[in-house]
This record gives C-alpha cells, sequence and structure tokens, in this order.
C-alpha cells in the first residue's frame, strides 16, 4: 500500500518535471509565457520560504518567532556578503542563539 | 570569452554544476536528515524511507508526505497532495526547454528526474549569466547529482542516527535559509519584489485551503503580478519619455 502511494507520488512529480522538457520537444514558447517565466524564481520560493518561516505548528506567528529575527539576520548576510555558505550558517547560528537566550 | 565558452569541454562543464551546487549543501544536508529523523518517526520501515528519496526526490513534498501519514490521510490524498506540491516543477521544466536544445530522449528524462529547486536554480544561473555552450546539460548533471547523492546520503544518516539528532536544533530552518540565498540575488528591481510579495501573501492566505494548492497558486499569481508590474512600469516610462 505505502509502496502504491509513493510510487504514485513519485511518477506525478516526474510528470510535472518531465511535461515541458519531455514533451515540449524544440520548440519556441510563446513570447508571453517566456515573459511569466521571469518569475518563476521569486514566486514559487517566496510561497515555500515565508511559510516555513512565518508558521509555527500551522500557525502564523510574528511575536514570539524566534526563526523571523533569525531569518532577518540571514538575510542581511546575504546581501552583505552574496555568499551561501555564511547566509546559512547566519541564521542557523543566530536561532540557535535566540532559542538559548529566550 | 566567446571561444573560451565553445571550449568548455563536457567533463568541465559537469565539475562547474559540482562546484556551484556545492554550498547549498550546507542547507540540503540537514534537511535530508530531518527528513530520515522524521520518515523514522512517522513508523515507516527504513527500506520505505530511504526509498522515497529516490522515488520522490523532493524534499519538501516527502515531509508532507509523512505529516498526511501521521494524520491518517488516504493513499489518494497522499498521492494526490505531493503530486500538487510538485507542479511547480512544471514551471522549471518550461524554463529549461529555452536552454536545451536537440538533446536525446535519455537526456531529458535524466534532467526531468535531476530537476529539483536547488538544481534547477543554479544551472538556470549559469545558462543566464554565462555564454551558452553545446554541452550546457552537463551542468545539470553536475548540480542534480551532486544533489542527489547528498540527499540520499543524508537521508541514510537521518534514518540511521534518529533520535540522536534533537529536535532543538531546528535543522529543517536550514531549508527557507538556502531557498532565501537563491531568490535574493533575483530581486534586482521592483517586478520582481513584486512577484515575491504577492506570493508570499497568497501562500500565507491560502494555507487552509485543501491538497497544498496554496504552493502552486501562489507561484502562478506571483509570477503574474511580476508580470503585470513590469507592463505598467513599461507603459509609465514610454509615456513620460
Amino acid at each position: 500500500m505505502i509502496w502504491a502511494v509513493m510510487i504514485t507520488a513519485g511518477l506525478l512529480t516526474f510528470a510535472s518535471r518531465f511535461s515541458m522538457i519531455g514533451l515540449f520537444r524544440d520548440k519556441e514558447l510563446p513570447k508571453f509565457f517566456k515573459q511569466l517565466l521571469v518569475y518563476v524564481g521569486p514566486s514559487v520560493l517566496a510561497a515555500i520560504i515565508i511559510p516555513d518561516v512565518m508558521l509555527i505548528e500551522g500557525t502564523i506567528t510574528i511575536l514570539e518567532n524566534p526563526k523571523i529575527p533569525a531569518f532577518i539576520l540571514a538575510m542581511i548576510a546575504a546581501a552583505l556578503t552574496k555568499n551561501v555558505l555564511v547566509t546559512i550558517s547566519t541564521g542557523m547560528i543566530s536561532l540557535w542563539i535566540i532559542n538559548a537566550i529566550a | 570569452m566567446a571561444n573560451a565558452s565553445a571550449t568548455i569541454t563536457p567533463r568541465q562543464e559537469f565539475w562547474n554544476g559540482v562546484r556551484d551546487e556545492m554550498p547549498l549543501m550546507l542547507g540540503v544536508f540537514p534537511f535530508g536528515m530531518v527528513f530520515g529523523v522524521l520518515g523514522i518517526e512517522a513508523g515507516l520501515d527504513p527500506i520505505v524511507v530511504m526509498a522515497m528519496s529516490v522515488i520522490v526526490f523532493g524534499g519538501a513534498s516527502q515531509v508532507v508526505f509523512l505529516q498526511l501519514i501521521s494524520a491518517g490521510a488516504s493513499g489518494t490524498v497522499i498521492a494526490g497532495t505531493v503530486g500538487i506540491i510538485n507542479l511547480r516543477h512544471a514551471l522549471y521544466s518550461a524554463t529549461m526547454t529555452n536552454y536545451i536544445d536537440k538533446l536525446s530522449m535519455r537526456w531529458r528524462i535524466l534532467l526531468s528526474y535531476l530537476l529539483t529547486d536547488e538544481a534547477f536554480f543554479i544551472t538556470l544561473n549559469r545558462m543566464q549569466t554565462q555564454p551558452p555552450s553545446p554541452y550546457m546539460h552537463y551542468h545539470m548533471l553536475g548540480t542534480g547529482g551532486l544533489l542527489w547523492v547528498m540527499w540520499q546520503i543524508s537521508t541514510a544518516l537521518g534514518v540511521i542516527l534518529g533520535e540522536l539528532i534533537p529536535d532543538s536544533l531546528n535543522l529543517g530552518f536550514a531549508i527557507p535559509l538556502t531557498f532565501m540565498a537563491i531568490v535574493l540575488p533575483q530581486i534586482k528591481s521592483i517586478s520582481p519584489l513584486v512577484a515575491l510579495i504577492t506570493a508570499s501573501l497568497v501562500a500565507l492566505a491560502g494555507q487552509e485551503l485543501p491538497w497544498n494548492i496554496w504552493v502552486i497558486a501562489a507561484g502562478l499569481i506571483g509570477m503574474f503580478a511580476g508580470y503585470i508590474t513590469e507592463i505598467l512600469i513599461t507603459a509609465k516610462d514610454r509615456s513620460a519619455s
């Protein structure tokens, strides 16, 4: 049972990934669609990031959410250094420190 | 420079991909371990947890898979939700078609399997900012290949170490940090910022929607918001000049 669910989930995931690469062979995308896709990064990644940071156990939590200040510190580190290792380290260490103090 | 790019070998493209992807492992590796731990906690067999990382190969959706199992959801709901969360990859797939011409079906299947958030955006950055080469797809073999190997190792480590990894480390927080490091350099003007803010608000507002449909809804609405902003700015510039 679990295997059937897992394989179905895997096939559906592969279908999304394969859809355009596999089936839309060597044709030009419509211009409008190309221009929309310029924004795929800011839109899709924000949709994953923001709930991850702002929600605690499914509820939007702004006060008493140590992830928010830690995330802001990591953003500052990212803007200043443009370095992925520094960004992730700053965020994680900030969260540990904030949790230890609070 | 154009000459230099023409001489980039497949091997060089591959290793450039591996090198470009490497810093993200600081975020991906803890996330894989978290998934391994959660899988065991959800009562799954270690083999099943490992197999999921191979079969689905999509971090966020694998965690939701586990949450739904623990919540007692039906198989249809679980597979459907994973499918909807990963619909965003169709947008990545569409973007990739701008850069891969005349690849064999074997390559297309392989690249599709490796088309994850972290591999896609790193290879896209190479394709957009460096001169094209006939072997650009090897770059994605490098980014996706490294990601795949590390995802399997970190899942296994999570399965093995299990309870030894304290919850208080909050290793799951590494993933929004990783995505933020990817997205921040893409915000260079107003329209991507509008896309980002719109998608964030829709994602938060849509949390109660069934099947985690908010992921793809927020993504699409954010993209339209960015595009419309771009049109409005262009129109304003034109009328001003």
